[in-house]
């Protein structure tokens, strides 16, 4: 009988010293259980990107088809929530597309000009992003699909000879976009980024009004674009 | 948040000022050249002959110390040949593009069917109503009426001294009002940011190729 007292009396010990340890863990934040999908290190839950734009125009290639590289494009993402992998932020871009076109004469009914033409669009753009992260954010690579929504604004010029001449549009860009962040190492601080993107604007300019020469008087009806960009990612919590 | 705001508007000003243009070496590789048929209606077959004034243009100056005399050639002296052998390298272009299009260059005493005026224009505003028109009225500014300019934006001009070529032809058999009747003009732009020989008579000779019409 004094043998059961005495077990009994050690459990109640033994289950007392456990709620203290737990009562006493609850006070100590480094032994705070986190609900992240980090499984070591720092729980990074925003990055900073920076990255060169390769473009390839898909619309209005009478005005310019050639491939751009003058691009950069500056984006942020922040963790929405740390179950769904879920990031927002945006993008800030820059592009500029050029074309060169030697020596033509346009007809334009009974009259005609002939002249080398230097074509460009300046295309900056300012789109709120959302992208959803395939696999956790501490791994080593991490494939992305994602979308941005936002404005774009296309400065049209043309130079030829002595004469030169501009046009302002001002549109909504989506532009989808797949990629991948690329670590050094597993949950790596700084990254490689790349990706492909399509983007589609609805700026148009009269070009024709406005005194440039196209052939046949074309004006400038949406841009539509490829691209893909390669960057440098750093990683922030 | 403020460093983010911070770093997004010098990221926009760096790109905003990011804005490649071409090299004034490349632009002025090759000259403007604006032809306009006047009368889309004639037929070239029916002209036979032509008057020119070989080694000799018209100059209009908002400069020239004697701007009533608008005489340059080749061959004068003193300030009838400011522009040294350059009429002459014109004419002979004209004449070139003139006969291998059929066309057979008289004296004016033998009554061509077509006359030949070639004038060149110097800082004188391309946009404002010069009457270039040797016959007492002109076709306006414009590009010497050329329609497609007609609107009300006007391309800027880079350049503080421009110089433009105007070569017209006008039908001596068939006048309007006792005046020849002014069939076809081409402006040539600008002389003075590619004063060489050879670019100006590619010029000429471009004008005519992209008027096929004039052809016998």
């Amino acid at each position: 009988m004094r043998n059961f007292f005495a077990a009994i009396i050690c459990c109640l010990l033994v289950t007392s010293l456990h709620g203290q340890y737990y009562y006493d863990r609850s006070k100590n934040p480094d032994r705070t259980v986190k609900q992240s999908n980090q499984s070591a290190g720092r729980d990074f839950d925003t990055y900073y990107s920076f990255s060169w734009d390769f473009n390839t125009p898909l619309s209005n290639q009478n005005f310019i088809s050639d491939n751009s590289n003058l691009g950069t494009k500056f984006s942020i993402r922040k963790r929405l929530n740390n179950v769904d992998g879920l990031w927002v932020g945006g993008d800030l871009g820059w592009a500029a597309y050029q074309q060169h076109i030697p020596f033509t004469s346009y007809q334009y009914g009974s009259s005609a000009v002939g002249a080398e033409v230097f074509n460009y669009t300046y295309n900056y753009s300012l789109t709120g992003n959302i992208d959803y992260l395939l696999m956790p954010m501490n791994k080593i690579f991490v494939p992305y699909a994602g979308v941005g929504v936002g404005l774009a604004y296309i400065k049209f010029a043309q130079y030829y000879n002595i004469y030169g001449g501009t046009l302002d549009s001002f549109g909504l860009q989506v532009h989808p976009e797949v990629g991948i962040l690329v670590g050094f190492k597993e949950n790596s601080s700084w990254r490689i980024k790349a990706a492909v993107h399509y983007d589609y604007a609805s700026n148009s300019g009269k070009l024709a009004a406005n005194n440039f020469i196209t052939p046949g008087n074309d004006d400038y009806h949406g841009f539509m674009n490829m691209g893909f960009q390669i960057g440098i990612v750093k990683m922030a919590w | 948040m403020k460093k983010w705001i911070i770093t997004c508007t010098a990221f926009a000003t760096l790109l905003l000022s990011c804005q490649p243009k071409p090299n004034d070496a490349d632009l002025v590789r090759n000259l403007l050249v604006l032809t306009s048929n006047y009368n889309s209606s004639i037929n070239y077959s029916s002209y036979t002959t032509y008057g020119l004034a070989t080694d000799t243009v018209s100059f209009f100056y908002n400069q020239d110390p004697d701007p009533k005399d608008t005489l340059q050639c080749s061959s004068c002296t003193g300030n009838n040949n400011a522009l040294g052998s350059y009429p002459t390298t014109i004419t002979n272009e004209i004449k070139y593009k003139l006969d291998s299009a059929g066309f057979k260059q008289v004296g004016w005493k033998q009554n061509p069917d077509l006359k030949i005026y070639v004038a060149i224009v110097e800082n004188y505003s391309l946009y404002q109503s010069y009457s270039y028109y040797p016959y007492g009225y002109g076709f306006g500014g414009y590009y010497g009426g050329y329609g497609y300019y007609g609107g009300g934006y006007i391309p800027t001009v880079n350049a503080s001294d421009q110089a433009d070529l105007y070569i017209q032809i006008y039908d001596l058999k068939n006048k309007t009002g006792g005046n020849p009747t002014a069939l076809w003009g081409a402006v040539i732009t600008d002389l003075v940011t590619s004063p060489s020989a050879s670019i100006t008579t590619r010029a000429i000779k471009r004008a005519f190729d992209q008027s096929k019409y004039i052809s016998k």
